[in-house]
């Protein structure tokens, strides 16, 4: 069996490995509600990952590299936007191809700016009360500030969408942009702040890989998360609260390879198996979340004047 | 006219990151053509484009987004890695060489296949299906490399057997034959889809896939053949890197050239002929800006983020464009 | 009734509006006062919709003026429409699907409240103005499940609920039954009586005799007359809107003695068809040589029928063909046996606007062809009949290599009527065929059709205008509630029985 050190230190991963991906998708269901695909998730974490990593070993401030993420993941957001939305090309392209320039760009610049230097990390912060209970006290107290942003983040997420006005444009601009045209609003500007304030809390994600860690920057750090997010909205049915026990079971199935590799009976199965586990999960999840359905109008691009026809 | 935009644009973006734009092409130049064996090495990465860029271009036409070249990939090498390593040393190349590469196209065409079947079967989307495939390959190629045939403690297999490996087409240039193959490929598929009936119906599902259906397209059948023939080049391409480039399966082989080739196809115009000068095109600028450290004063990973504008630019101008069908009442 | 203000609450002046070649409007001025209903009358494609596009900022007019209670107005969105107090209610709804009714309503409400959104107090003040104006609908309903009369409802009730002073209802009446209309009708005089100012275009003469106070026909663009209540009639208005007496030129052969049955559905149900409400237990027979004409307010399984006809969506019960089992049956096993399908929206299921009219009228052949078919196409040979059928089917211009997308509305449906009725088909499903187009196409459909039917194909025609049924059925059937209401040859049947039987009286 298992010791409960082991057991400890299964779950504190876990948390950890939730926590990037929750931000990408509370950011993603902000994105797709509105009506866009952002493949390009991938590379807005990773653009979020590397600033965090450089301004925290410029700046020497967690703070400021915190900000610094999130304002890098809004700036991919103009970018994107403007492309996906104003000027609508293809999503499902324009976000690969950003991909490819984020994987580009990251790696150039790491090798001219800061190389395998690291800057300051977030520390777990203890909560009072929860600390002294027996293994969830042990669990949580390793846990840093982002954690519990996340989870705090995720009825903010849930009550925007569906208890406020912008939340009612945000999902009409999703589901029939015709119809919020008509209703007089401006479905474009609607999709831009969706798309901003998305890639903003997608870039979290990466910040989060960063802070948890080592405070560095490796190249491709973001290693698939950003697409498995993908699957997390469609499981979650882009609805927050159900993405963040979508995280949390990818957490766990990330931290998978360590807990068997404590496992003397497990000793002969492969470690690779493991590790492919939060991707065949993700297959497993898109399969089986047949019920769950696209807002209408994700993908497809918006162009004012035919708002009579839809 | 394309082209020079594209050139024009790529100048201005070398010149907004300071260097002089005349000076880093003459470094491209120079890196990818100026030698021997940078010519060998352009022409390496060309017939791995080509084949990538297939792979996307295929499935794509028939609006069907298969992102899992990676994948397809790493199947087709670890196909050529296993046949290569384990299948007789002694049979003799003119045997083993086609075997083995038509293991590899397989292994691709079936891994490739496989979201399309998932799509058929459980309406699943292929973009998050293939996606995630891609890493499942990796993976697999990763325990291969680790504990099926290691070669000692370093990052590769064991080699393949002196026979199979791909035969020398020029020697001073190290080219072997897989670039001819490659550009077949390309005539291939290019006759598939302007001159048959399965080319027709893959484009016509691509461009309304509604009247499509209802004059009695089999969406199953032609979407599973697209990703497979998509899945088969980007096998092929697999195989050729194990049997020429490396002799060996290497972790992390591919170094990004999977996804380049998405790139490759949408510059194309989802047009298999096209893709032929458009991956050399984005071979010479790959290979050439690793020349571009010492030249200009750039990192190696510019090549990857100029063709990245370059497409986005292509886009934008409205060069490559989808169309979109009507929304679904109700 | 009252004085109408001096000045008029919308005015539109000399509108111009082109694309590309075509002239949608010349010089359009029209105006409606306070309290007034003013119907904008003409044919399909006349230019109504896109002078109300432009009344309400969805489109700018190329010249022309727009005055509001009397001051020069630029509208450069619906939302500055919308501030200056218009509404409308658009042809194709303009509603969210998957939000609830008050969702709906309040999503056009342009009242100041930012923030937060009071889901109790929502319902609570959609239920007011639906009372108050008499507008029936449940609040909390989602709109997906509600039937179009209740959808049209709910876009009046938006309107109304930011409190617009001008409406403009476009072609409001065209889904509806005799019943419905009539419940339409009530709701617009309340409105008239409460000051509103209503626009509302049609090209049906019947509603425009009942609550008219003026009347202006569009016809190519342009406004050719404008009468006032007591100086129009039926007949004046039909001639100033085709311009022309209109003639029935078609030629049907008497039917032979006893054809066989070509299509029987026996206990038919399409239990949940994307497209709408389901069918249940039908049974119908159409013979060779036969039209059969399906009638019903839309939305009562009229679309289930055709879906489950044509292989779209999953049906229990037997539809044979000459016999043959084809429920379940994919498009693909259809079209080798003979049937043929025209769809509604030609543009989105008929035709592959990017794709030339060659490969657009080899779709069907090569897409499902025979076995034996080669696997290589000769694009020479496609070429060739391509340009043979353009010239027969009259298609303008018999160009084989132009996309689709670059002919007019009529021409395009020339186009799928050639792919369709040139492959001598048993059977032809044809939904709506003649929906959207000019006079002269619309008697070109008609007659094509015919001609099919004179061939010896069976014919299931489904159609929102009750006149070209009428002009074309052998038989009628009229559908409620995914049930039949009527069946009944159509020498035997009258207008009022088919309206009767449409809001769901039976015999």
């Amino acid at each position: 069996m298992v010791s409960e050190l082991v057991l400890i230190t299964f779950f504190v991963t876990s948390l950890q490995l939730m926590v990037p991906i929750l931000f990408a998708s509370l950011g993603e269901i902000l994105v797709e509600r509105s009506g866009v695909l952002n493949v390009g998730i991938e590379g807005v974490m990773l653009i979020g990952a590397f600033t965090t990593a450089l301004v925290g070993i410029e700046s020497g401030s967690v703070g400021l590299a915190l900000l610094a993420g999130f304002g890098s993941g809004l700036l991919c957001g103009v970018a994107l936007s403007a492309l996906y939305v104003r000027i609508g090309t293809d999503q499902v392209v324009t976000g690969l191809m950003f991909n490819i320039l984020a994987i580009g760009l990251t790696s150039l610049l790491r090798d001219q700016l800061i190389g395998g230097q690291v800057g300051p990390i977030l520390r777990g912060i203890s909560v009072p009360g929860l600390s002294r209970v027996r293994f969830v006290g042990d669990v949580l107290a390793q846990q840093n500030a982002l954690l519990w942003a996340g989870i705090a983040l995720t009825p903010v997420v849930a009550v925007a969408l569906y208890r406020t006005w912008w939340g009612l444009q945000v999902r009409a601009a999703g589901e029939r942009p015709g119809a919020l045209a008509a209703s007089g609003y401006d479905v474009w500007r609607t999709r831009y702040a969706a798309v901003i304030l998305g890639c903003g809390l997608s870039a979290l994600g990466g910040t989060a890989l960063v802070l948890s860690s080592s405070g560095g920057f490796v190249p491709n750090m973001v290693a698939g998360r950003g697409f498995i997010a993908l699957g997390v909205v469609v499981l979650a049915r882009w609805r927050p609260g159900i993405a963040l026990l979508g995280a949390a079971v990818f957490g766990l199935a990330q931290s998978l390879q360590f807990l068997a590799s404590q496992i003397d009976a497990l000793a002969g199965v492969p470690r690779e198996l493991w590790l492919a586990a939060p991707y065949v999960a993700t297959i497993f999840v898109v399969v089986f979340s047949l019920q769950s359905r696209y807002p209408a109008a994700v993908g497809v691009p918006y162009k004012p004047g035919t708002a009579s026809q839809h | 006219m394309t082209l020079a935009a594209g050139l024009a644009v790529m100048a201005v973006v070398i010149g907004a990151l300071g260097k002089n734009p005349l000076q880093a092409a003459g470094a491209v130049v120079d890196g990818s053509l100026g030698n021997s064996f940078g010519i060998g090495q352009t022409v390496q990465i060309w017939t791995i484009l080509i084949l990538a860029g297939l792979a996307s271009a295929i499935p794509f036409s028939a609006r069907l987004w298969n992102i899992g070249g990676q994948g397809q990939m790493y199947l087709g090498a670890m196909a050529a890695a296993g046949f290569g390593i384990t299948l007789p040393a002694s049979w003799p190349g003119a045997v083993l060489v086609p075997l083995i590469l038509g293991a590899s196209t397989a292994a691709g065409a079936g891994w490739g296949w496989l979201p399309a079947w998932i799509r058929n079967r459980y309406g699943a989307s292929e973009i998050v299906t293939s996606l995630m495939l891609n890493f499942v390959a990796v993976l697999g190629a990763a325990y291969i490399i680790r504990d099926a045939w290691p070669q000692g403690f370093a990052q590769q297999t064991e080699s393949v057997s002196d026979n199979a490996r791909l035969p020398v087409l020029i020697d001073s240039l190290r080219a072997d034959i897989s670039i001819v193959l490659a550009v077949a490929a390309a005539l291939g598929l290019w006759i598939l889809m302007t001159r048959t009936r399965l080319g027709f119906a893959v484009r016509a599902l691509g461009a309304n896939r509604a009247a499509a259906l209802l004059s009695g397209v089999s969406e199953g059948a032609v979407a599973s053949a697209a990703f497979a023939l998509g899945g088969a080049a980007a096998g092929l391409a697999g195989g050729v890197f194990v049997l020429g480039v490396h002799g060996a399966l290497l972790n992390g082989f591919s170094a990004g050239l999977a996804f380049l080739g998405i790139a490759v196809a949408l510059a194309a115009r989802l047009n298999p002929l096209s893709v032929i000068p458009v991956a050399a095109l984005f071979a010479i600028l790959r290979v050439g800006s690793n020349n571009l450290q010492a030249g200009a004063g750039l990192s190696p990973a510019t090549g990857d983020v100029l063709i990245a504008i370059f497409v986005i630019m292509l886009m934008v101008v409205g060069v490559i464009r989808f169309s979109y069908g009507e929304l679904v009442d109700g | 009734m009252e004085q109408p203000n001096p000045k008029p609450a919308l005015a539109l002046r000399g509108i111009w509006k082109r694309f590309g070649a075509v002239t949608a409007n010349a010089s359009i001025d029209l105006e409606v006062h306070s309290g007034e209903v003013h119907i904008v009358l003409g044919e399909n494609g006349a230019g109504k919709s896109t002078l109300m596009n432009i009344a309400f900022g969805h489109m700018q007019p190329d010249a022309g003026e727009i005055e509001i209670e009397g001051r020069p107005t630029r509208l450069t969105s619906p939302a500055d429409a919308i501030a200056r107090g218009i509404g409308m209610v658009h042809q194709h709804f303009a509603l969210v699907p998957a939000f609830t009714v008050a969702e709906n309503v309040l999503l056009g409400s342009r009242s100041a409240r930012a923030g937060m959104l009071d889901r109790k107090g929502i319902v609570d003040e959609v239920s007011e103005v639906s009372a108050r104006f008499g507008v029936p609908v449940d609040p909390s309903a989602v709109v997906r499940d509600l039937p179009v009369d209740e959808r049209q409802r709910v876009e009046i009730l938006k309107a109304l609920h930011r409190d617009a002073r001008i409406l403009i209802l476009d072609e409001p009446t065209a889904l509806l039954g005799v019943r419905q209309i009539a419940v339409l009708l009530e709701i617009i005089d309340r409105l008239r009586d409460d000051g509103r100012a209503i626009v509302l275009v049609t090209h049906k003469l019947g509603e425009v005799m009942e609550i008219a106070d003026r009347v202006s026909v569009i016809r190519r663009g342009r406004k050719q007359v404008e009468l006032a209540r007591g100086e129009f009639d039926q007949q004046v208005l039909a001639k100033a809107m085709t311009g022309q007496l209109i003639v029935d030129d078609i030629s049907r052969s008497a039917g032979r003695d006893e054809p066989e049955v070509v299509l029987e559905c026996r206990d038919l149900t399409v239990p949940e068809p994307s497209s709408g409400p389901p069918v249940r237990g039908l049974n119908l027979r159409v013979r060779a040589g036969e039209v059969l004409g399906i009638a019903g307010v839309e939305g009562n399984g009229q679309r289930a029928l055709i879906d489950g006809l044509t292989g779209s969506a999953r049906c229990e019960g037997a539809i044979r063909l000459n016999g043959e089992d084809i429920a379940n049956a994919l498009p693909r096993r259809l079209r080798r046996c003979g049937v043929s399908i025209i769809p509604e929206d030609r543009q989105g299921r008929g035709l592959v606007p990017d794709m030339t009219l060659a490969e657009n009228l080899a779709l069907v052949d090569l897409l499902a062809p025979p076995d034996d078919a080669p696997r290589f196409v000769s694009w020479r040979r496609v070429r060739a009949e391509a340009k043979e059928l353009l010239e027969a089917f009259d298609v303008r211009p018999p160009d084989p290599d132009l996309p689709a997308s670059a002919l007019s509305g009529g021409n395009q449906q020339k186009v799928v009527l050639a792919r369709e009725l040139s492959r001598r088909p048993r059977l032809v499903v044809a939904d709506n065929p003649s929906w959207g187009l000019d006079v002269g196409a619309i008697g070109y459909v008609h007659r094509r059709l015919v001609a099919a039917r004179n061939d010896g194909a069976a014919i299931v025609l489904v159609s929102h205008d009750l006149d070209e049924l009428m002009k074309l059925s052998d038989r009628i059937i009229v559908v409620y509630r995914g049930e039949i209401s009527l069946e009944s040859s159509r020498a035997d049947v009258s207008l009022d029985d088919i309206g009767l039987a449409m809001a769901g009286a039976r015999r």
